[in-house]
């Protein structure tokens, strides 16, 4: 799990002339519009208009896979660029219901530097309430809420020599931004992408794999479970630690960076702590494994959720027990880097299933989504 | 609280009530977030078309006009976005412009000290004497088991006054003037001191722009500005007087002791709040504007449910009442507002307030 940088920790851009025109628009017309702003207002006629939220339009929608779709964004002065392998929010309405969720953005840093939009590439998950809907029904033309691009799963600033890129499904996204970017800054030579997918029809940005391929010098490698794709030449079942040491066999000596299913991620962990390569391997993990908690022997815990007046025994993660309990807390990520989750933990014990680390204190903010109660916990919520 | 249900039928109501509730909540979604905020983006012109209008007032047609989108547009902000909004109805969508803890509303009283004095107080204890405040607003007689003093012989007076600076009275009513004025300094309460300075400077913001900043940009046209907002403030302030008092205290809504409420069941609360409440008949557009409180028996019910969906449920809530024979109270807006008006004036003096026989036999 790599560190997760705060928002609060990235540097302040000063704010664009356009934002600090709007400001003065704002605190002119705001005696006038008590108690709205005027952006509320400004809104109806300008819809990506905001000093206090970043806004994107979605510009165009481009299916890549049957269950895989690219939503081109164009998000307003808030949003200040990104790195490549970051990724953010994305606050969509299903049915009504504002949700957030994460998305890696795959387009390049210099797509966003040059024309101003961003891309994020999003797989619907079966039974999943935001993906389907992003998949499968969004419209060009909607607005909708993203957050700051965020994470420190990024290419380096200093560019390594042969960068390793090691994906598998929906995980290609970051270390897609990562080789589009090299490819745009003639770096790729040298770079080495593989890539795993169930099926041929699976490959996410096959046709582009293949130009990278042929024009970009940088070797790619597309491993499906069924039969060779286009760009797939060697085939055959998703064996990490065979397929790196038969066709990279330098893969230690490499910066690698590994995103992709919890199975992909231990395996590439357990290879490179065998060859003492560990300070190589650079992962983004999009989801932690169903969590259920060690049994203590003890009693069972219990959360009381204060506001909803709510309890609920157990010993899942606080969020799941939020959930089960019929309450309908906010979240994102759901694997305690988006800080959406947060909520005040008013008494009681309470554990990071992630680290161990126990927090004791008294009315501190929990991330509810990897945390688990120890004992009795008592959540403002 | 007169009511001929059996232990068993009322538990049947109960439940009866309670699916219907259930069932409406399980369909909110996508169609009233679109609804709400179609809402919102009319009301919005409506007050920018408003302002436009006065401010070429000196074609008189456009004072008429601009004071009458002026005066919708407040209704509107005030009773179909605002009230419901703060209600929580909106909250599933969990949008940051429909949320009942941020939303602040065009309104004096601070929408903080609304949801603790309305959604709170008033919804719970709905017409429980001595704890729901909105039973008479501390100075009406509203009851005839409220102890008549000689203050109340002006009653019609004050209810007038009430009427005409509703906000204020409305806004006021967490806060006990009379006692907090009449009060050394050392003995008040600080909470409501500092809840007082809250109201008085959000009534300070509110009034800046009706009756300064507007008037000042329309240069010589400054008076007809200030008479359209005022008008259209006192527009607003006489419908939302009429509409809320047509809620709870025409002929035939009960008023309940504070006994009442120890161990009150689900099925209790549904039947207290159907026979403290009553309703008026209209068109949409009647409808539209008491902020759907026109249905005030189930909005008392299901305060939570989005307003525009009432009159659907209202036809099936009427099957209910019919089947365990409990009086729904409806009427025209006239009629209603008529006993209304009739009773202030018989309470003024002491004594009981006869209502007419039909529905004494209710
Ligand atoms: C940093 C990061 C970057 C990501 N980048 C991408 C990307 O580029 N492309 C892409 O397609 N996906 C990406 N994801 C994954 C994506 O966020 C999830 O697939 C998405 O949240 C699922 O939403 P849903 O509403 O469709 O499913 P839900 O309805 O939320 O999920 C269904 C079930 O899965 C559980 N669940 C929800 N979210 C997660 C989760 N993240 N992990 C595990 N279980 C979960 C729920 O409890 C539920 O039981 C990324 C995730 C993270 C954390
Ligand atoms: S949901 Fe992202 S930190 Fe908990």
């Amino acid at each position: 799990m790599h560190q997760v940088e705060s928002p609060s920790r990235l540097t302040r851009t000063r704010p664009s002339a356009a934002s600090r025109a709007l400001g003065v628009i704002e605190a002119v017309l705001a005696p006038l519009v008590y108690p709205k702003s005027a952006e509320d207002y400004l809104r109806e006629v300008f819809p990506l208009l905001s000093r206090r939220e970043i806004l994107a339009e979605v510009v165009a929608v481009r299916p890549e896979t049957p269950d895989t779709t690219t939503l081109v964004l164009r998000p307003n002065g808030l949003f200040r660029g990104h790195r490549a392998g970051q990724w953010l929010m994305v606050e969509a309405e299903v049915f009504g219901v504002r949700r957030t969720r994460c998305f890696s953005i795959a387009s390049a840093p210099a797509l966003h530097q040059e024309k101003g939009t961003i891309e994020v590439t999003i797989k619907a998950r079966p039974g999943g309430v935001v993906t389907p809907e992003l998949v499968w029904r969004q419209k060009p033309g909607a607005i909708i809420t993203i957050s700051e691009a965020q994470g420190t799963f990024v290419l380096p600033e200093t560019l390594p020599a042969r960068p390793l890129f090691v994906s598998g499904g929906s995980g290609i996204t970051p270390v897609m931004s990562m080789l589009r970017e090299l490819a745009l800054h003639n770096q790729a030579h040298g770079a080495t992408f593989v890539y795993y997918a169930r099926t041929a029809a699976d490959v996410v940005f096959a046709r582009e794999l293949q130009e990278h391929a042929l024009f970009s010098g940088a070797e790619i490698l597309v491993w499906t479970d069924d039969e060779p794709s286009a760009v797939s030449a060697p085939f055959g079942r998703c064996d990490a630690r065979a397929d790196l040491s038969a066709h990279v066999p330098d893969f230690a000596e490499r910066e690698t960076f590994v995103c992709g299913p919890p199975g992909l991620l231990g395996a590439m962990s357990a290879l490179y702590a065998e060859r003492g390569a560990s300070e190589r391997l650079h992962t983004e993990a999009f989801s932690l494994e169903e969590h259920t908690s060690r049994d203590d022997g003890g009693t069972e815990p219990q959360v009381v959720f204060a506001r909803a007046a709510k309890t609920q025994k157990g010993s899942r993660t606080l969020l799941a027990m939020a959930e089960d309990a019929g309450l309908t807390p906010r979240s994102g990520c759901r694997m305690g880097i988006c800080h959406s989750c947060t909520c005040r933990k008013v008494s009681g014990v309470t554990r990071d299933i992630r680290t161990g680390e126990l927090s004791t204190d008294a009315n501190v903010d929990v991330r509810i989504c990897v945390n688990e109660p120890v004992g009795n916990v008592v959540l403002d919520l | 609280m007169d009511h001929n249900l059996t232990p068993e039928q009322l538990d049947s109501f109960g439940r009866e009530v309670l699916e219907l509730h259930l069932s409406v909540k399980a369909d909110v979604g996508e169609a009233d977030v679109r609804y709400i905020r179609r809402v919102i983006t009319a009301q919005r012109a409506l007050a920018v078309l408003g302002r436009g209008l006065l401010f070429a007032s000196f074609f008189p047609p456009a004072w008429v006009a601009g004071t009458a989108c002026l005066s919708l547009a407040k209704i509107i902000e005030n009773m179909e976005i605002g009230h419901n909004v703060l209600h929580g109805q909106y909250d599933f969508a969990r949008a940051k412009d429909l949320d009942s803890q941020t939303y602040e509303w065009d309104h004096l009283c601070p929408s903080d000290q609304w949801r603790h004095s309305h959604n709170y107080l008033h919804h719970t204890y709905t017409n429980v004497r001595g704890v729901d405040h909105d039973l008479g607003y501390r100075i009406l007689r509203v009851t005839e088991e409220q102890p008549w003093h000689p203050g109340h012989l002006l009653q019609p007076l004050y209810a007038a006054w009430l009427a005409l600076s509703f906000q204020l009275g409305v806004g006021l009513h967490d806060v006990d003037v009379r006692r907090f004025i009449f009060q050394k300094k050392s003995e008040r309460d600080p909470d409501e001191a500092r809840r007082l300075r809250e109201i008085g400077k959000k009534a300070l913001r509110q009034a800046l722009p009706d009756y300064v900043f507007f008037p000042l940009f329309a240069g010589p046209h400054a008076p007809a500005v200030f008479l359209g907002n005022l008008v259209a403030n006192l527009v607003r302030n006489v419908w939302s007087f009429t509409v809320i008092f047509c809620g709870h205290f025409p002929d035939g809504t009960a008023t309940f002791d504070p006994s009442c409420l120890t161990n009150e069941s689900t099925a209790h609360f549904y039947l207290r709040q159907l026979m403290g409440s009553a309703n008026f008949e209209g068109g949409r557009v009647t409808h539209f504007l008491s902020g759907h409180l026109s249905h005030q028996i189930e909005h008392h019910m299901f305060p939570d449910i989005p307003a525009h969906r009432y009159p659907a449920m209202a036809k099936r809530l009427r099957v209910i009442c019919a089947k365990y024979g409990l009086r729904y109270n409806t009427g025209s807006l006239f009629g209603q507002f008529k006993s209304v008006v009739k009773k202030l004036f018989r309470l003024a003096l002491p004594g009981r307030h006869r209502a007419p026989p039909a529905l004494a036999a209710a």
